[in-house]
């Protein structure tokens, strides 16, 4: 199955060419020029992965990953940025980024980091899934 | 006197500052110019697989391209505009150009902070000597200031006031707040820079406006 993907960064000349590529590449890709309409889009639609801009007017990529983890702890963010400093990256990993990755990305080690983010995303589901069944197991008492 | 160990380490701070973000700048045009060229090699291998490709696609591209190679360039001619600021210590400088340079440095962090800079130089302004890095400096003070104090309309207007003997440069429309909140008269980085430039910082809170005055031959 494709893996769902929302691209999120304010440049939008750089969002339309990298969609194009990775819809290219067999992905369903969203886009969002501003982190206020991506915590929108999540609202209505899931994604096995969002693909986060570091610096962003109205809410930076950092304040963006923290709402996005407070509303769904199982998102997977990958960050993308324009000066990948350690503190930030260690920000980043606190908060819950799977990954950080200087711009320009290659495109191939970004795919293969969705499919990680993506393949992880499906344990989670699975794993709070079967947390749930057994919960329903437990409590019911049958 | 002005101060060399307060001017200084706020003049590389603010060196370095600038060179941080217009890095940035520079990552972000390459990020576009890189994504475009990887489009491009993907419409070319599917073309070799008998897939059909519009000129008019590859025409969209090429002006992305080319698009993204006029703002690099931009940057590029900004970044050593104020690199050369540095090479003397006392020179010509027409203000309105400078204010013109450091808006075009600094767009990037009012635009994070979702503030809009606006700016209409006056038909012609009288030449200062000045001390080109520092003035630049002082300007970006002002501007970080500004920002903080930015009213509702999220605006802060720039304006240069022109008189005999002075050059004033305003920072205007900002949020009229208590005598408290406002140090650009007090603030220790001002008042050095400000007495290198031989400039007069002052405010009035009660209009929203501050700014500094430079002296001027005409």
């Amino acid at each position: 199955m494709a893996e769902k993907i929302l691209l999120v960064d304010d440049e939008k000349d750089f969002v339309e060419a990298l969609a194009e590529r990775m819809r290219a590449r067999g992905m369903d890709v969203s886009t969002a020029t501003s982190a206020p309409d991506a915590l929108a889009q999540t609202d209505k639609e899931s994604f096995d992965a969002i693909v986060l801009d570091l610096a962003m007017p109205e809410m930076d990529g950092l304040e963006a990953l923290k709402r996005f983890k407070e509303k769904n702890p199982q998102l997977q963010v990958i960050l993308l940025t324009g000066r990948a400093t350690v503190e930030k990256g260690v920000q980043a990993m606190k908060l819950g980024a799977l990954d950080l990755l200087e711009k320009p990305a290659d495109i191939e080690t970004l795919s293969r980091k969705i499919k990680d983010a993506s393949a992880r995303k499906m344990v989670l589901v699975n794993k709070a899934a079967e947390e749930k069944i057994h919960d329903i197991m437990i409590n019911k008492g049958w | 006197m002005w101060a060399w160990d307060e001017i200084g380490p706020e003049g590389l701070r603010f060196y370095g500052k600038m060179s941080a973000s217009i890095s940035h700048e520079v990552k972000n045009v390459l990020a576009i110019i890189n994504e475009n060229a990887g489009l491009l090699n993907d419409l070319v291998m599917m073309a070799e697989r008998g897939v059909a490709v519009e000129p008019q696609r590859l025409v969209g591209i090429a002006g992305t391209i080319d698009k993204q190679v006029r703002r690099a360039d931009l940057i590029a001619k900004n970044l050593n505009r104020f690199a050369h600021s540095a090479d003397h210590l006392q020179g010509e400088v027409d203000l309105a150009e400078w204010v013109e340079l450091a808006l075009a440095l600094v767009g990037r962090f009012a635009s994070n902070r979702g503030i809009r800079l606006e700016f209409s130089p006056p038909p012609a302004t009288p030449p200062v000597q000045s001390a080109p890095f520092f003035l630049l400096n002082l300007i970006w003070l002002g501007l970080d200031m500004a920002m903080e104090l930015a009213g509702p309309d999220k605006t802060v207007l720039l304006q240069i006031e022109v008189a005999a003997g002075r050059l004033g440069l305003v920072y205007d429309r900002l949020n009229p707040l208590s005598d408290n909140d406002w140090d650009f008269v007090t603030d220790g980085h001002v008042r050095s820079l400000a007495l290198l430039l031989g400039a007069n910082p002052w405010q009035d809170v009660k209009s929203g406006r501050f700014g500094f005055d430079l002296p001027c031959e005409r």
